[in-house]
């Protein structure tokens, strides 16, 4: 029930639009009739509706599309030549630089680019129909931006493992090999399971927006340039936010170890010890030494008796 | 940019995979077009906050994103991550790189030095001038141990003689040159009659040759030289005195037969001592080469007096050294004539105006009568020439200068002997052109019999300078400090260098003025013509001259430091004089000079002493 309404309200606002849309995306030159159009239109809107949404909404939202490119990208996406043509004028080298930048390398961007305009073109079949990824496309960004993102996910895709199976070694310099197996079985200790809880109740409590800043800058080691550009503000904003967050994020936390019993000066002794350090059970790894023997005796005692059998 | 600590990384990274697990599917995934929308930010505020969200947890849509990201910008991405891995250790690369762009620094910086520190010997002796000359007059004192040091003789050096001028006696130009003049005076006296001091000798011969040269050479030279040359000149020496001509830089003035007399009589008995004393009582002793080459002319073999030495033409310290260091550079000497001779000598010479003033900037041309090549030489700053590497033979050599005639030489030249040769230019029209035939050089050795040096000089012919314009000399300081002259009544000023005189202008009759040991009651007497002036700053080789008086011919320059320089021959030559009395010298600044008559003059200084003197300036009194 919630949803018939979006539909039938997205219905009207497209049919109220169709003609100024159809015109505006200049559907005419490649193909794409008002009632594909339509349909095309209806669907994103429907798509994007919610029960809550009003009309008014889905119009400005229907307004805001980019209707063109839209339509290019669809006529495409049902093969439409000349859509091709322009769309290939238009962004053939674009989509082999952007490719490039992303690549960095001419090859992979070629196969980059390659394995994409398969997919654009659209190589799977579904109920005997060709689906071409263009048909993905909704016009609610750039097509240009669409097609580097597009890439950008193939890239990810693709490289991004084969990367991360060689930063396994970046990641045996930092001392993974070190840590001891999943701390699930390992009843943490107090200090370290609630410095854990803390951090991550600190850092629930920040704002998407603040932990991808955060993630960005620390995780993924994107410069303030990098961040600042991904989430369309001034670098500068990114640079005194991270600042920012790195400080109240200590804050927050030396108060939640606080609360939680400890002295401040424990809680701040606690932050500065590294995680790598707290997650190695030493005694643990000592303790073995122990019960080792006796293990090995039975294993002695196992093969002697295999033996004797 | 601060640091979270890294319990806030571990969990940030926790919280990623976990949330990416839950979702499982790639369908979590926010699609190409929200994220396209997300990155050019058109999505609605409740979108976006999702869209963000999801980035916090999810590194690949982050790197999607960032991937994304419009060309505007070179993506630096993993060079930012290396350059933060980089600077985990202090011993990584870029530690290693910027070592080593500092070691490259250093390693430059210290040939540099090095370099610097080679560079003024050469410098310096670029400057030097070789002009001086000693004369050497056939004495009967038998001074053959006056081996020059700084003879070369394997350059078979021809030293001209200085020529003398008509009126006055070349004085040496440092006060400290005459009192080692002195002193090799007195040496050579003693050591004519002890032979056995002849290996003493040659110190002493050497600080007198210096001093002797003080002005032009020594001071130029010596102290800032290089240890090279000088050690070769001694090396030099000691092979060549047993042998070869050394000639000795006479002792600039020819002394008046009297104070040769004198020096004569007193055969001192001087102490080694002594001798090196005078030597490091030199300015030009003050380098390590120089002692180095005191040492080895000490040592010097004793040279048989009984063989006849040759008559030493003094050879110029710097016509030695400076002319094998300076033949091209500060005469611009072009050999055009064969030069293929084994020992090529040395054309020196120098141009005056008919006052017996230098005139630089003279263009020579020497050309070979036979061959018919030609070399070419412009005089320096002290009017003099040099050309090395002719063969002998006869010359024509000309000397063009605006403002004055031409005048050509015919030179009879002698590779295998000192010559200097002078130009007297008169003044006229350019087009015109004097003939001067068949002179020979001023200064010739003439054998290994004839000369025989007095006091250290040795004067063979002396040639005297015509002055006619002597009483119209004009001087004054200019406004930075340096000694001027004007010969025509100050329409035109040239500069006087007080330490480098051009050659010796020697007068054997003339008096001798300038040293405090010259006779004053041969001195000429002057008209009065006071002409103090100006008091200025700067300096002019390394005085800066406040004040100026001419008596005639006699000429008073004094300046900062207590610098007091007395020319008696209108300015060709120049002696450094230092009043002392009764144990206190003179050093401040000499504000003004007052000599009314060539005996009686009158210093004040800016330490408000006024000195006077009745004689010349051979003594003075301090009130």
């Amino acid at each position: 029930m919630s949803s018939t309404k979006p539909i039938s309200a997205v219905q009207s606002v497209v049919s109220e639009l169709l003609a100024d849309l159809h015109a505006k995306g200049g559907c005419e030159k490649i193909g794409l009739t008002r009632e594909a159009l339509a349909a095309i239109l209806c669907d994103i809107g429907s798509k994007h509706a919610r029960a809550s949404t009003s009309e008014s909404e889905i119009r400005t939202f229907f307004l805001s599309l980019r209707v063109d490119e839209l339509a290019l990208a669809r006529a495409c996406a049902a093969g439409n030549n000349s859509a091709w043509e322009i769309f290939l004028t238009r962004f053939r080298e674009k989509l082999y630089l952007s490719a490039l930048r992303i690549a960095r390398e001419d090859s992979a961007a070629r196969e980059l680019v390659d394995t994409l305009y398969a997919d654009l073109y659209g190589t799977s079949t579904r109920d005997g129909q060709r689906v071409s990824k263009l048909s993905s496309y909704s016009g609610r960004g750039s097509l240009e931006g669409w097609l580097r993102t597009v890439v950008a996910q193939e890239y990810v895709n693709r490289y991004r493992r084969t990367k991360r199976l060689v930063s396994l070694d970046e990641e045996s310099e930092e001392g993974v090999q070190f840590r001891a197996p999943d701390p699930e079985p390992v009843p943490e200790q107090g200090s370290a399971r609630g410095l854990a809880q803390a951090t991550d109740e600190a850092l629930a409590a920040l704002s998407g927006e603040d932990r991808t800043v955060l993630s960005a800058y620390y995780l993924d080691g994107r410069t303030l340039a990098e961040i600042a550009r991904m989430l369309g503000v001034h670098e500068s904003t990114i640079s005194r936010k991270v600042d920012k967050l790195a400080k109240s994020l200590r804050k927050q936390i030396v108060a939640a170890l606080v609360r939680g019993g400890m002295s401040r000066r424990q809680a701040e002794e606690a932050l500065e010890v590294d995680v790598r350090d707290l997650q190695v059970d030493i005694r643990r790894s000592l303790a073995q030494e122990s019960p080792l023997p006796s293990f090995s005796e039975k294993a002695v005692e196992a093969r002697v008796r295999e033996g004797e059998g | 940019m601060q640091n979270v600590p890294k319990i806030v990384r571990e969990r940030l990274q926790a919280a990623a995979p976990s949330v990416v697990r839950a979702g499982a599917d790639s369908s979590a995934h926010p699609d190409a077009d929200l994220l396209t929308a997300f990155a050019e930010r058109s999505l609605p505020e409740f979108e976006r906050a999702s869209v963000l969200d999801h980035l916090a947890r999810c590194g690949e849509c982050r790197e999607v994103v960032a991937l994304a990201l419009p060309a505007s910008e070179e993506m630096s991405g993993p060079a930012v991550r290396g350059v933060r891995t980089s600077t985990r250790g202090w011993l990584t690369w870029p530690a290693l790189r910027w070592g080593l762009v500092a070691t490259g620094v250093v390693a430059v910086a210290s040939v540099g030095i090095l370099r610097y520190r080679r560079q003024p010997a050469a410098v310096t002796l670029q400057k030097s001038v070789p002009v001086e000359v000693a004369a050497n007059e056939p004495k009967k004192q038998d001074l053959d141990r006056f081996v020059a040091p700084e003879t070369r003789a394997r350059e078979k050096l021809q030293a001209p003689a200085p020529p003398a001028s008509t009126d006055s006696l070349s004085a040496p130009n440092s006060a400290v040159a005459g009192s080692t003049v002195n002193g090799s005076t007195v040496d050579a006296k003693k050591s004519a009659p002890q032979p056995e001091g002849s290996a003493m000798l040659a110190p002493q011969i050497k600080s007198g040759t210096n001093s002797y040269h003080g002005g032009v050479f020594a001071a130029n030279t010596l102290p800032h030289g290089g240890p090279r040359v000088p050690n070769q000149w001694a090396q030099n020496t000691v092979q060549n005195n047993a042998q070869n001509t050394a000639p000795v830089a006479p002792p600039p003035s020819a002394y008046p037969a009297q104070t040769r007399g004198q020096v004569a009589g007193k055969v001192g008995v001087p102490s080694a001592s002594e001798t090196v004393e005078a030597t490091s009582a030199a300015p030009v002793t003050t380098t390590e080469a120089q002692n180095l080459e005191a040492r080895q002319s000490r040592d010097l073999p004793t040279i048989d007096r009984a063989k006849p030495l040759v008559p030493s033409v003094a050879s110029p310290a710097s016509a030695s050294g400076a002319a094998v260091a300076t033949i091209t550079q500060p005469y611009q000497a072009s050999f055009g004539g064969p030069t293929k001779k084994a020992a090529p000598g040395k054309m020196l010479g120098y141009v005056v105006d008919p006052s017996g003033a230098v005139l630089p900037n003279v263009r020579i041309t020497v050309t070979s009568s036979n061959a018919g090549g030609a070399a070419n030489a412009v005089t320096d700053s002290q009017g003099a020439w040099l050309i090395a590497g002719l063969p002998t033979g006869s010359y024509k050599a000309q000397a063009e200068a605006p403002g004055f005639r031409t005048t050509v030489l015919d030179l009879n030249y002698n590779a295998d002997q000192p010559s200097l040769y002078r130009f007297t230019l008169d003044v006229g029209s350019t087009a015109e052109t004097v003939e001067v035939t068949a002179e020979n050089a001023l200064v010739q050795t003439e054998g290994a019999n004839i000369g025989a040096p007095i006091n250290g000089r040795s004067v063979t012919q002396l040639v005297a300078i015509s002055s006619g314009a002597m009483g119209a000399t004009r001087w004054t300081i200019s406004a930075t400090g340096g000694l001027q002259r004007s010969l025509d009544q100050g329409k035109t000023w040239q500069a006087v260098d007080v330490n480098a005189n051009p050659a010796s202008f020697f007068d054997a009759d003339s008096s001798a003025t300038s040293l405090q040991i010259a006779d004053k009651a041969s001195r000429t007497k002057a008209q009065k013509n006071k002409d103090s002036r100006k008091v200025a700053k700067q300096e002019t080789g390394a005085v800066t001259f406040r004040a100026v008086a001419a008596a005639g011919s006699d000429v008073w320059a004094g300046g900062a430091g207590g610098a007091l320089y007395h020319s008696g021959d209108a300015g060709n030559n120049w002696a450094r004089i230092m009043p002392a009395s009764a144990g206190t010298t003179l050093t401040g600044d000499i504000l003004s000079i007052d000599f009314p008559d060539p005996q009686h003059g009158k210093l004040s200084t800016s330490t408000s002493e006024v000195w006077i003197t009745g004689d010349s300036g051979l003594t003075w009194q301090k009130q």
